[in-house]
């Protein structure tokens, strides 16, 4: 199948089929995974959550609304997929026990160290930073994605920010921080 | 060259967060460009901290995705069901009709509201048709839809008596002089749970000879095959064998309880039947959680050959 804009996937797969689904978590599934990896820090639970995740997708794609963004959309249904996940869960997590994964060996300290600073914030700015960091989102995608207006992205994201800098600095003055 | 009389906003002012996020983010304008290098310059701690910020910023740059497990795909491509939520059978009533109880599901994810639906027509148009060729059939029917969680009602109609071989209508019952077939469902989403319960009070034989009436109903997800609740209850002169038959997988069957109170079914297992005797009022109830928006319960109502369907869906 030719490579089809995300529109197009979107009408073939409303129209059940299945190979353009399958295009769709082709473009999708790494984004949708690595989300859910930063948010819960758990490998298993990530691949659980982007199961999830397609599945909601799969069955709900009538429901969405063309003039949004499908990843948006898609990043929308991670992240609350990923937040109720990590809430179920109920306990907070040291990340001393990260996965390393594929990850470039010369790049390994700075994975740690933002694992590290992200595993201290809350939930929701974790996500916020993932979003606007590692993803690239604009304010407003991710005022959709986390259903905030921007003002509250804006003042969301400085605080994290804030809160990571003083992590990351402290860190790097004592790794063990 | 600096306004002398700019003065720099406080640390914490919207001011000040926008020029800091906008220069960390490369998306400010001339003039916001101006100020924050204004402020910069006027503020050493102002721009040690943008530096420390921005060295933050550059750690992430650093970070690479991790690709996604080789199998991910495949297990992804595995759990979707066979067919979209949308296909549904084509035997359903193309119209709805036009009452039909909605409800906004608050919480649930999506760009509009999930709501209930009810093809609450073709549930009463099966009743009336199973009623009609046979008046000595008895059937009566009450359907509650209900969330358990905020416990709203959305939607409920309830019994009703009409004199054999007359259409139901409206109304979702009927019955005969020689017994009747109640069917409750309570269908929920999300945090609710799915109910169905049949009870069949089945006249004896022997005081209405000649009358053979047998119900069959069906439950499926009519996405997914591998749901498959099977019941089947009537007064042939034989034992009446009612079949439910799940995957445990798939649908959490929660119980199947016998209407004197007797659980008799656990979530463990996929199978249960229950043989009913000629006469015995018999009944069960069973219930199922459906937890995805898109869920559907279909019901087969079958008197011998002929075979109706019915669909409740959840969207």
């Amino acid at each position: 199948m030719a490579e089809l804009s995300d529109p197009e996937l979107v009408i073939r797969c409303r129209k059940g089929d299945r190979g353009a689904f399958e295009m769709l978590v082709d473009r999708y599934q790494t984004p949708v995974y690595n989300a859910a990896l930063r948010i819960l820090h758990d490998p298993l639970e990530a691949e659980d959550v982007s199961q999830c995740v397609f599945l909601k997708v799969y069955e709900n794609l009538d429901s969405f609304d063309s003039k949004y963004k499908l990843f948006s959309w898609i990043y929308r249904i991670a992240v609350n997929e990923s937040l109720n996940a990590r809430k179920s869960r109920r306990r907070y997590e040291p990340l001393d026990d990260i996965p390393s994964g594929d990850r470039a060996s010369g790049r390994q300290d700075d994975e740690d160290v933002i694992d590290r600073a992200l595993g201290r914030l809350s939930p929701e700015d974790r996500a916020v930073v993932i979003l606007k960091h590692l993803d690239g989102f604009s304010y407003n995608d991710i005022g959709f994605i986390m259903d905030w207006p921007n003002a509250k992205v804006k003042s969301r994201l400085y605080a994290a920010r804030q809160h990571l800098k003083e992590i990351v600095l402290a860190q790097q003055v004592n790794p063990r921080a | 060259m600096r306004n002398p009389d700019f003065q720099r906003p406080k640390p914490t002012s919207e001011a000040d967060l926008r020029l800091l996020n906008g220069a960390l983010d490369g998306d400010l304008t001339s003039l916001e460009r101006e100020r924050f290098e204004a402020s910069r310059a006027a503020d050493p701690e102002f721009a040690e901290h943008f530096e420390k910020l921005v060295a933050v910023q550059r750690v992430f740059e650093n970070v690479q995705r991790v690709e996604a497990p080789p199998h991910l795909k495949a297990r992804i491509m595995a759990a979707l069901p066979k067919e979209l939520p949308k296909e549904l059978p084509k035997e359903l009533p193309d119209e709805l009709p036009d009452e039909l109880p909605e409800r906004a599901i608050p919480g649930s994810v999506g760009t509009r509201p999930a709501v209930i639906r009810l093809r609450r027509r073709s549930l009463l148009d099966l009743i009336a048709a199973a009623v009609q060729p046979r008046p000595a059939f008895a059937l009566a029917a009450a359907l509650v839809v209900g969330l358990v969680g905020g416990g709203a009602l959305v939607g409920a109609f309830q019994g009703g008596r009409v004199d054999p071989g007359a259409s139901v209508g409206a109304v979702g019952a009927a019955r005969s002089a020689t017994g009747e077939i109640i069917a409750e469902e309570t269908l929920t989403v999300g945090k609710t749970v799915v109910n169905v319960a049949v009870t069949a009070n089945q006249p004896d034989p022997a005081d209405n000879p000649g009358t053979s009436p047998t119900l069959s109903a069906t439950s499926t997800r009519t996405f997914d095959v591998t749901f498959r609740n099977e019941e089947t209850a009537g007064t042939t002169g034989s034992p009446v064998q009612l079949v439910i038959v799940t995957d445990p997988a798939v649908i959490r069957l929660v119980s199947f309880e016998a209407l004197d109170g007797a659980v008799a079914f656990s979530a463990e297992a996929g199978r249960f039947s229950l043989d009913l005797e000629p006469g015995q009022t018999g009944g069960y109830s069973f219930s199922f959680g459906a937890n995805q928006l898109g869920s559907a319960v279909e019901v087969l109502l079958r008197e011998d050959e002929q075979v109706e369907r019915r669909l409740i869906e959840a969207w």
